[in-house]
């Protein structure tokens, strides 16, 4: 009897031991190799409506005030923390790590890194909190919380006040901004063969949206066929509406090119080799980081 | 023999050909980029009075609205180069409205939109007075001089990043580089990017051969991967065969047949 306890005892112990060495839930967090339509696909499917808010993002965008590069920025930043996956986030404006910068309006932690509006419609805002949202700059719509500026419709392209303003929110706020191509937008695609590259590569998305039980959920895709943007894009949304069952609030594109970082971890902490990118984090320009807190 | 020494001749000649045009190409590329000083460039009229009646007649507008503000009008009749003007005309619309942030976008909107079919040029010479300009004005109202900067370097770092995609040469020239380094000290970003030429360089700085290979084998046409290795495989066979006959006739003889020349 009682050895059948400390049996017991022992398995139970040792169970724990597993969970406290658990980074994450694999029940909100799910790694997938998919095919649909006869394209395959890697997801990584992050429920953070299930997990109640504990899957947050941060993105880093530039070096900081002591000129701490990206890279250290994040280790030092990641010692503590439970990692999902990082990946590189926004174009860059050079391949060098020491003279490129983000492309678009962006703004790291409340210090503005660049006040260019660039031509993408996308702009994300990822909060203190470690939610993230996209707004489309076309709509002019876009409103944000607290300050001078609360609840009034902001035309960042249009209107320099606006902007001015909306930097000023931004610095008072510690929010993090950056610009990208806005490549779907309220299950809509947003852009067309027209007004996008033409070059075939591999591609990689984040899409934001709920779950058939109206959940939040966030999803990076990896489609390492070769296609467009435009055929990528249309591809992967048909792909969470169809097979995810997503309703996709916004996606946009995680750059795949020279600036190819990516590194997923398993729930116990390793690296999970299924999907990975071909720029070692070391040398990395911008990071945008999941993590589980 | 003397055949043997053609043989090496054309080689050379092939190879010499080939970094002599690579070379000219680079000169042409050097000799090219614009390096001229700015001209001075006058934006608006100088010695202008400044006529601030039409604001003072805007007392008479019930509401004042965004939309009809005569910007035309003031636009003709202010003395733009004068910032102490300006900021006057700034303080009485603020007087009259009684409404700091309607005036504001008001003025910020005539001294922006409406003011940039009036002096905007894709002229380096003209972009370089308005960054002047910019950088000149003062106002009591940070947030005007902000917005207004927003605005015009806005202006000029999206030309300069569509100049640099038109014309990837144009980033070397003096103009283009001053203009660049004034945006970027004010945090405004020029996507000057990288060229075709440049990217294959710089990767073969950081050897990404790997990558190279993928991005050539998926970007380019079936026409230009034939053409490729059919080149790669002449310079192939053209070594193999060139290192075979150099092992066949050992150097000494070669060269003895060259100094009998």
């Amino acid at each position: 009897m009682i050895r059948k306890i400390l049996f017991t005892m022992g398995i139970c112990s040792i169970f724990s031991l597993h969970l406290d060495a658990q980074t994450y839930n694999p029940q909100h967090v799910k790694v997938s190799s998919v095919t649909d339509a006869n394209y395959p696909y890697k997801v990584i499917y992050m429920d953070r409506g299930l997990s109640g808010k504990k899957i947050k993002a941060k993105y880093f965008a530039a070096k900081d005030y002591n000129g701490t590069s990206v890279p250290n920025r994040f280790l030092n930043w990641s010692q503590d923390k439970n990692l999902i996956c990082v990946t590189s986030g926004t174009y860059m404006s050079k391949y060098d790590p020491i003279i490129a910068l983000p492309v678009g309006l962006t703004v790291d932690n409340g210090v503005v890194v660049n006040k260019n509006i660039a031509d993408f419609d996308g702009l994300v805002i990822v909060y203190a909190t470690g939610g993230v949202v996209a707004t489309n700059l076309e709509d002019k719509n876009l409103k944000v919380q607290g300050g001078s500026i609360s609840g009034i419709p902001l035309d960042l392209k249009g209107n320099s006040y606006h902007l001015s303003k909306f930097l000023e929110w931004c610095e008072e706020n510690e929010a993090t901004v950056f610009q990208t191509h806005l490549l779907a937008y309220n299950d809509i695609l947003k852009i067309s063969p027209y007004n996008s590259s033409p070059k075939s590569r591999e591609r990689r998305f984040l899409a934001v949206g709920y779950d058939e039980d109206k959940n939040v959920v966030h999803c990076i895709v990896h489609s390492e066929e070769h296609t467009t943007l435009y055929e990528g894009s249309k591809k992967v949304l048909s792909f969470l509406n169809g097979f995810k069952d997503m309703e996709v609030i916004w996606m946009i594109n995680l750059d795949t090119g020279a600036q190819n970082t990516f590194k997923l971890f398993d729930e116990n902490g390793t690296v999970d080799e299924r999907i990975k990118g071909t720029i070692p984090i070391d040398k990395a320009i911008n990071l945008l980081v999941y993590y589980y807190q | 023999m003397y055949k043997s020494i053609d043989y090496k001749f054309t080689i050379s000649l092939m190879f010499n050909t080939l970094f002599l045009i690579f070379f000219l190409y680079l000169i042409i590329k050097v000799i090219t980029v614009d390096n001229d000083e700015f001209k001075n460039i006058t934006l608006f009229p100088q010695g202008k009075v400044n006529d601030t009646s039409l604001l003072l007649n805007l007392s008479n507008y019930d509401t004042l609205a965004l939309d009809n503000f005569p910007f035309k009008v003031y636009l003709e009749k202010a003395n733009l180069q004068e910032s102490k003007d300006l900021n006057h005309d700034l303080i009485n619309l603020q007087e009259i409205t009684k409404n700091d942030f309607l005036s504001n976008n008001v003025f910020i909107k005539a001294l922006t939109s409406e003011l940039y079919p009036k002096i905007w040029s894709t002229n380096l010479d003209t972009i370089n007075q308005i960054a002047n300009w910019v950088d000149k004005l003062d106002f009591k109202d940070n947030s005007v001089k902000e917005s207004i900067e927003i605005y015009w370097y806005n202006q000029i770092t999206n030309h300069l990043s569509a100049e640099a995609k038109k014309q990837p040469n144009s980033k070397y020239g003096f103009k283009y580089r001053y203009l660049a380094q004034r945006c970027i000290q004010k945090k405004y970003f020029p996507n000057t990017g990288n060229s075709t030429f440049e990217k294959v360089l710089l990767n073969i700085i950081d050897q990404r051969w790997l990558y190279m290979l993928k991005r050539f084998w998926y970007s380019t046409p079936w026409i230009c991967k034939i053409f490729i290795l059919l080149i790669a495989a002449s310079l192939s066979l053209l070594s193999f065969f060139g290192i075979k006959y150099l092992k066949s006739h050992n150097l000494k003889s070669l060269l003895k047949i060259k100094s009998n020349d």
